[in-house]
């Protein structure tokens, strides 16, 4: 099995160290993973800006950088969306793109999948409060949308944290309110985006929550970068660096 | 006017419109336990009242109890086990309803999942009655009673009568600041006299 | 500049109210979730209700027709307006004709939408909201800041100084069943002096020509058992088929709104009271247009219902009128754009694209995919200015070229690492967040030094 690695733009260039810690994942399992080194972003940032030209000709450039991979693997439920649903109405239907769709996977997913549901042997003596990424959430269907009424598709990110020794969770009031990253919502809804990012942030921290932990590091950067202002006591760490430090522990 | 009819229509035709299938309503009705317990708490939730009576004879006797009954003074009523009472002479517009302190009316089906009663008044006076009174009664075959809206408008017809409405408890509002008021332009209680034994 | 975050941090500057109003809508999304969660059937519901209204949307001519035809069978007037224009002076006509000075209104988003109000009141008709919200943000001389709970931006005590005011009741008086009553009272007057009543529709019911109109005060039906003149006015996405699909909507919308199982009054009016007049305005207003867009049609399923406002993160700390539109929220973003992209193009852009809208809607609208179109039309029609576009094409450039993007990468992260934190702290980024610590090797650099065999 041809292993890619997808490490989004900004994974690559601002938190190298997720992008490590899902190689690491990804190898200890026995995996063979290759870092295509022609990939560079899938053209969300454009797309959700309104640049559908120029969002269009990035995901034509990831079907050509991605072809010939068995699987494409991503530490972004965001990125993995924008590949698996939004591309669709992009680039228009074609058996290249299903291929694509059909092969690439967030990398929690990716992990339960190829572990068949062992758990890891791991130790995170910590109290986690696990940030739900929308798009994890609602493009991939990964884990309880508290929108819905139906048997909740499974969480792969907390299967995963789950299974580690000494880790709780922080119960939260909201358990799936959006941060208030958004992209270029961030800075262009300045105001609205600080006071959702502040108001997730508090409601991990009644739940006791000392890590933040989600499966994009988009989320994580706003909240880290509002609570590192704020000097709160609270690490951001993407699923995978929890993991990988789990590893090292045990 | 008959120019916009045209122009609207032809706009809509315009659209071009490729014809999506209309599904099957298909809702199996949920086998409750308990259906009048179930219609009693659905009532409770809107805000109203259920009280019940073992047959049609006993519905006179235990309307006359009905706080809502006892002190009116003045009463509407479309059921003829409670006469209707104005002493101030008898109503012609609605508009003479202004102090009218009680409305009696009979509904069916009532529906077990959310609290409703399905009224159709006898004439205008009785169709104003239903909103200026300060409180209203309706009473209501035992038998009448469904599980869900579905089996309701399987068997109301809604179109046969000019007017009918789902009363679901009493007039309410929480327009300031989402508090829960109950009597906002209309009715200020609810009770449902239901009748009858199970069938 | 007509822009939605300028606003929206203007709502923001009041940290309190901003989270007092965000909870409020909190609360109305719980009590949604707790009332959805009561039917295991509900997903089914959603699928049906989004397929019925899908059908009627692509048969909407006939249906029309159709119901045009039962709808005067039944003894009901009906008319048709191209747009607000038309609307307004029709009804304008009506209530003229027959003398009428005062006209009782329940609410309607419609006559919102078409500017109802003003154009009867410039005319000398009084014309008085009925619905409690309604007629609060009336007499402040506002908009509604939601769909369904016009006043939901109020507090209890700016209620009690607008009536002490306008209705003279006791002076501090801020008991929500206190002030309720003296609206009551003031309200039952005007009811009775009222020589009309004008109401929405919910649905409208091809096969009988019937009208659907839910509430909760009784409003609507002493305004339309009281005057012997009925105006309903109605969107041409009203309709529904048959009876018996009114159930599917009924069940969906209380629920979806407020929480509760149904609301206190459904009304059916087939044709007019006896004695009386029922006039029904079928109004296009630009939903034509709407129809023949592939993107955008299935927003003409909204039943209006508001979930999507009170579960938008964005809405609950902004506020309704930070979108400076008749229909604010998800919904309202989708719609307003298609009547003036240019005035509400920063709409589609208040929105992270979280996707709770879409999964709260009992039509199933995909909102947040109508949004996402609607920033790449606004931006390619040019309503976003030329800087973003630049920007785009700059970025697109730099990314479809691995070593120049590698190499800015890095020339970034280095300049990063040694801006002063003052100008760091003079973006719209770093005025609230920390910067991340900038690394000093990228991820691509990491796995060449590995592949090097470093």
């Amino acid at each position: 099995m041809r292993i890619a690695l997808f490490v989004p733009c900004y994974v690559d260039q601002l938190r190298p160290r997720v992008g490590m810690a899902a190689l690491r994942l990804l190898e200890g399992l026995g995996l063979e993973v290759e870092f295509p080194e022609a990939q560079t972003c899938c053209g969300q940032p454009l797309l959700n800006s309104g640049g559908r030209r120029e969002a269009c000709r990035l995901a034509h450039r990831f079907l050509d950088v991605f072809a010939n991979y068995d699987r494409i693997v991503c530490p972004s439920a965001s990125c993995v969306a924008t590949v698996t649903r939004r591309y669709r109405e992009l680039v228009g239907e074609s058996p290249r793109l299903a291929a694509i769709e059909e092969r690439t996977r967030e990398l929690c997913a990716f992990l339960v999948e190829q572990q068949g549901g062992q758990p890891l042997a791991g130790r995170f003596p910590h109290r986690v409060g696990l940030h739900a990424s929308c798009h994890a959430l609602r493009e991939l269907r990964q884990g309880a949308a508290s929108e819905l009424v139906q048997p909740p598709p499974a969480d792969p990110a907390r299967q995963l944290l789950a299974s580690l020794e000494g880790i709780s969770f922080a119960e939260l009031r909201r358990g799936d309110e959006c941060c208030g990253f958004g992209g270029a919502f961030a800075l262009e809804e300045e105001a609205v985006s600080r006071r959702m990012g502040l108001d997730r942030l508090a409601d991990h921290r009644a739940g006791g929550a000392e890590v933040l932990a989600s499966t994009d590091v988009s989320c994580l950067l706003h909240l880290e970068g509002l609570a590192r202002r704020r000097s709160l006591p609270l690490r951001a760490m993407h699923v995978a660096e929890i993991l990988v430090e789990a590893l090292d522990s045990a | 006017m008959a120019r916009s009819r045209e122009s609207v229509l032809a706009a809509v035709r315009r659209s071009g419109a490729v014809e999506r299938p209309l599904p099957e309503i298909r809702f199996a009705p949920p086998l409750l336990a308990d259906p009048v317990g179930r219609f009693g708490e659905t009532l409770s939730e809107a805000g109203g009242e259920l009280r019940q009576v073992a047959s049609a004879e006993g519905v006179g006797g235990a309307l006359a109890g009905l706080p809502a009954l006892a002190e009116a003074r003045r009463v509407v009523s479309g059921v003829a086990a409670f006469a209707s009472r104005h002493p101030d002479g008898a109503p012609v517009v609605p508009h003479d309803l202004l102090n009218l302190d009680t409305a009696v009316a009979a509904g069916a089906p009532a529906v077990a999942e959310n609290g409703a009663v399905w009224v159709v008044p006898g004439d205008i006076l009785g169709r104003a009655a239903l909103f200026l009174a300060e409180h209203l009664v309706l009473v209501v075959p035992r038998t009448s009673l469904v599980s869900t809206l579905h089996e309701a408008y399987a068997v109301i017809s809604a179109h046969k009568a000019r007017f009918g409405c789902f009363i679901a408890g009493p007039s309410k509002t929480a327009d300031i600041e989402q508090a829960l008021v109950i009597g906002a332009h209309g009715p200020r209680t609810l009770t449902v006299l239901l009748y009858g034994e199970e069938p | 500049m007509n822009d939605h975050a300028s606003r929206a941090a203007a709502f923001n500057a009041d940290a309190e109210r901003t989270g007092w109003h965000d909870r409020a809508l909190w609360h109305v999304r719980e009590r949604r979730d707790r009332a959805a969660a009561q039917l295991p059937e509900w997903e089914a519901l959603r699928d049906a209700a989004g397929e019925i209204k899908a059908h009627t949307l692509s048969q909407l001519d006939l249906y029309l027709e159709r119901f045009e035809q039962n709808a005067l069978q039944a003894g009901a007037s009906v008319h048709w307006a191209r747009d607000a224009d038309e609307l307004c002076s029709l009804v304008h006509a009506l209530l003229e004709s027959r003398g009428v000075s005062k006209v009782v209104k329940s609410k309607s988003m419609l006559t919102e939408e078409c500017g109802l109000n003003p154009h009867l009141e410039a005319r000398g008709i009084e014309v008085v909201d009925t619905d409690l919200g309604e007629r609060i943000v009336q007499l402040r001389g506002e908009p509604p800041s939601h769909i369904v709970l016009p006043a939901i931006h109020i507090k209890k005590e700016e209620v009690g100084e607008l009536f002490h005011r306008e209705m003279g009741s006791p002076e501090g008086l801020d008991d929500p069943t206190r002030l309720t009553e003296v609206a009551r009272g003031d309200l039952r007057q005007r009811f009775l002096a009222a020589e009309a009543g004008i109401t929405g529709v919910n649905f409208g019911v091809a096969e009988t020509g019937g009208i659907v109109v839910c509430s909760n005060e009784g409003n609507v039906d002493l305004g339309t058992a009281l005057p012997p003149l009925h105006i309903a006015c109605m969107g041409i996405e009203k309709l529904v088929p048959r009876e018996r699909d009114l159930p599917v909507f009924l069940r969906l919308l209380a629920r979806s709104a407020t929480g509760q199982a149904i609301t206190s009054y459904t009304s059916h009016f087939h044709g007019p009271r006896p004695g009386g007049e029922l006039h029904i305005v079928l109004v296009d207003n630009g939903r034509s247009q709407l129809l023949s867009s592939e993107a955008f049609e299935s927003a003409l399923r909204c039943i209006r219902c508001g979930a999507c406002l009170n579960t938008c993160p964005v809405y609950r700390r902004s506020g309704g009128h930070s979108y400076a539109s008749v229909i604010p929220g998800p919904i309202g973003s989708v719609l307003e754009p298609a009547r003036d992209a240019e005035a509400h193009a920063s709409l589609p852009f208040a929105c992270t694209l979280c996707g709770s809208c879409g999964d709260v809607c009992p039509v199933k609208i995909p909102l947040s995919q109508q949004l996402l179109a609607w920033r790449g039309r606004l931006v390619e029609r040019g309503h976003l200015g030329a800087t973003r576009r630049f920007a785009q094409r700059f970025a697109a450039a730099v990314l479809a070229r691995p070593r120049l993007y590698a190499a800015l990468g890095a020339l970034g992260r280095a300049l990063g690492r040694r801006t002063p934190a003052f100008l760091l702290r003079a973006n719209a980024w770093g005025r609230s967040r920390e910067l991340p610590e900038l690394p000093h090797r990228s991820f691509r650099a990491e796995w060449a030094r590995r592949r090097d065999g470093s």
